[in-house]
């Protein structure tokens, strides 16, 4: 079934090189420093550079990411991608899949399509391993005139009140620098996060997985296959993606006993693949490694001038692709934030929102994540049990196939309590409700030349469908509150919308949503006045 | 959490269906049956709230 491929990814070293904010006397002061050039602190970085923001990263690497990770690229995360310019590529370069199949011992208990319906621009997922991800952004960050300081560390932040004044290590010695905003991406072990002595709250899950990247040449289909107590793995869980590259990754779950040292060892990990792919599998590894879940978060990711985003600030199991996407929707959530504070035109309590929102979804991701962790691997023997005939009852009753969680896949967060929603005064049957992210269509036609999600450029957005003469002076009205320009897209009988988008947002003549530059709806309503949606504006930017 | 009525009239018979499915099943197998039959009742009963209270009910009669 399977051929060796021999062609490895061989990851890029950048190197340190001195800056000139090294040879200065006193510190170099820049709005935003980011810790980490990871998915996240990239993601934020390329955001900022592209309103205009001068962005640090520190980086202590000099390369990418070893080894896959974060491979699960949600489709939330590929429509924030496109906004920013690489949605295209790491949608082109991975592996689109929306179904998933679950196996128990030898029988298929169950499958699922996430994206069932046409009408997106992005798929359900992509599988694209995460250093190419982060290639990509930074490619686009050197575009947009990024600095990331490779092979540099921040040793120390010391929040002033006006500013942090952070000291970073270098091969030539430690420099100073004074940053406005600090963001800590640096991941799950921290060192800002370590270094304030900020509590990290959580479970600690004491199980063991194995997580390797296998190069192969393979014929199962681009599919998410998830396996319990699987024929070539007595008793525990198994899962296979497929990657770029024909890299295909696996997860194997191990007794809590069992040595991370040994499993490691390639020979070790290549007897339990072989098992799993057959005796004849020809295969070569590009990364072992072993986990243990962890479901925890800090209890606010806003501390005075410092910002927490990604697994710096909270940290699921990977089951479920909860982890980078989350992330990336931390970045999505505070660039714009941070860019209406640096600039003065929100104060800096917009910064709380983000940690309140964000620390909503990380709730719900860590809920998720625990669940799904509990049902894979049951503490007791009467919980495997309950589990065990869970499974059995699965292969005959379909209700029971909704109980089996093999990790319910990543979803964007509705920030539906947010206090910068205006609430519905007006009737709706469905559509998209305030604090959801905005849903994808085509805009004015069907053959998918242009999307809705396209139009979001980072400014507040107004959608209206208009067949009203007195719209033009009303939206011209509705320019002449706000002292910036809005995005808008008028859907009228000269350029109506498709019929798809008129269903997904349940459009009427006059109906108007207003969304924030993160492509969330910050209100919505039957009829385009003015003043409505200027008040929706201002509460939006925590102005009101 | 209140007392259901609606169909079930005869309980004794529905007690003594179930004492003998268990006895029938054997020590070793009664808690498989019993978390079966749980789930099916889950499924049954069709409500969230209820079948929390009912998970609560049966916890804290465990504890007194």
């Amino acid at each position: 079934m399977t051929n060796e491929t021999p062609q490895k990814f061989v990851r890029p070293h950048f190197g340190y090189r001195r800056h000139r904010d090294q040879d200065l006397s006193r510190a170099a002061v820049h709005p935003v420093v980011i810790v980490g050039g990871g998915l996240v602190g990239l993601t934020l970085a390329l955001d900022l550079r592209k309103r205009g923001v001068d962005v640090v990263v520190i980086e202590k690497g000099d390369t990418v990411s070893e080894g896959s990770r974060s491979i699960c690229q949600a489709k939330r995360t590929l429509e924030i991608w496109d906004r920013l310019g690489v949605g295209d590529a790491v949608k082109n370069k991975g592996v689109q899949w929306g179904v998933g199949r679950v196996f128990c011992q030898e029988d298929e208990l169950y499958s699922f399509d996430l994206q069932p319906e046409p009408g997106y621009k992005m798929p359900a997922f992509v599988n694209l391993q995460q250093y190419y991800c982060e290639l990509y952004l930074l490619d686009a960050l050197r575009e947009a005139g990024g600095d990331v300081r490779w092979g540099q560390t921040v040793e120390t932040t010391d929040d002033r009140g006006d500013h942090v004044a952070v000291t970073v290590a270098t091969p030539d010695g430690p420099y100073r620098l004074e940053a406005e905003w600090l963001v800590a991406c640096d991941g799950a072990k921290s060192s800002v996060r370590r270094a304030m002595g900020l509590q990290f709250g959580g479970k600690v899950f004491q199980d063991k997985f194995l997580i390797c990247d296998v190069r192969m040449s393979a014929s199962f289909p681009s599919e998410r296959w998830f396996w319990f107590d699987p024929p070539f793995h007595d008793g525990q869980t198994a899962l296979l993606h497929r990657q770029a590259d024909d890299v295909w990754r696996i997860d194997l779950q191990l007794d809590a006993q069992a040595d991370a040292d040994v499993e490691r060892d390639p020979a070790h990990a290549r007897r339990r693949i072989s098992a799993m792919l057959g005796p004849d599998a020809r295969f070569k590894f590009e990364w072992i490694s072993v986990y243990a879940f962890q479901c925890r978060t800090l209890d606010r990711y806003r501390h005075g001038r410092i910002v927490f985003a990604g697994d710096a600030a909270h940290q699921v199991s990977p089951f479920g692709a909860r982890g980078g996407n989350g992330g990336v929707q931390d970045a999505d959530n505070l660039g714009w934030k941070l860019h209406r504070v640096l600039d003065g035109a929100s104060p800096a309590a917009i910064l709380d929102t983000y940690c309140e929102e964000r620390r909503y979804a990380a709730d719900i991701n860590i809920g998720h994540s625990t669940r799904a962790t509990d049902f894979m691997t049951p503490k007791t023997r009467a919980s495997r049990r309950l589990r065990d005939e869970t499974l059995e009852l699965a292969r005959h009753a379909p209700f029971a196939r909704a109980l089996v969680n093999s990790g319910r896949l990543s979803e964007p967060a509705v920030y539906e309590n947010s206090r910068l929603n205006t609430s519905d005064t007006d009737q709706f049957l469905g559509g998209v409700p305030p604090g959801a992210p905005a849903l994808d269509a085509p805009l004015r036609d069907s053959d998918g030349h242009d999307w809705f999600t396209e139009r979001f450029d980072g400014r507040f957005m107004v959608l209206v469908e208009s067949n009203d003469p007195n719209d033009g002076p009303r939206l011209e009205a509705l320019g002449d509150q706000f002292d910036e320009p809005l995005n808008m897209v008028v859907a009228d009988d000269n350029a109506p919308v498709s019929p798809t988008l008129r269903e997904r947002y349940d459009l009427k003549a006059g109906t108007t949503y207003l969304f924030r530059p993160d492509g969330h709806v910050a209100g919505r309503w039957r009829s385009l006045q003015p003043e409505q949606v200027s008040d929706a504006l201002r509460r939006a930017a925590c102005l009101a | 959490m209140q007392e259901v009525k609606r169909a079930m009239s005869d309980r004794d018979e529905l007690y003594a269906a179930l004492v003998s499915r268990l006895e029938a099943v054997g020590d070793d197998d009664a808690l498989g049956f019993s978390f079966r039959l749980i789930l099916i009742l889950m499924n049954e009963v069709g409500d969230d709230q209820r079948v929390a209270a009912a998970i609560e009910k049966a916890a804290s009669a465990a504890i007194s």
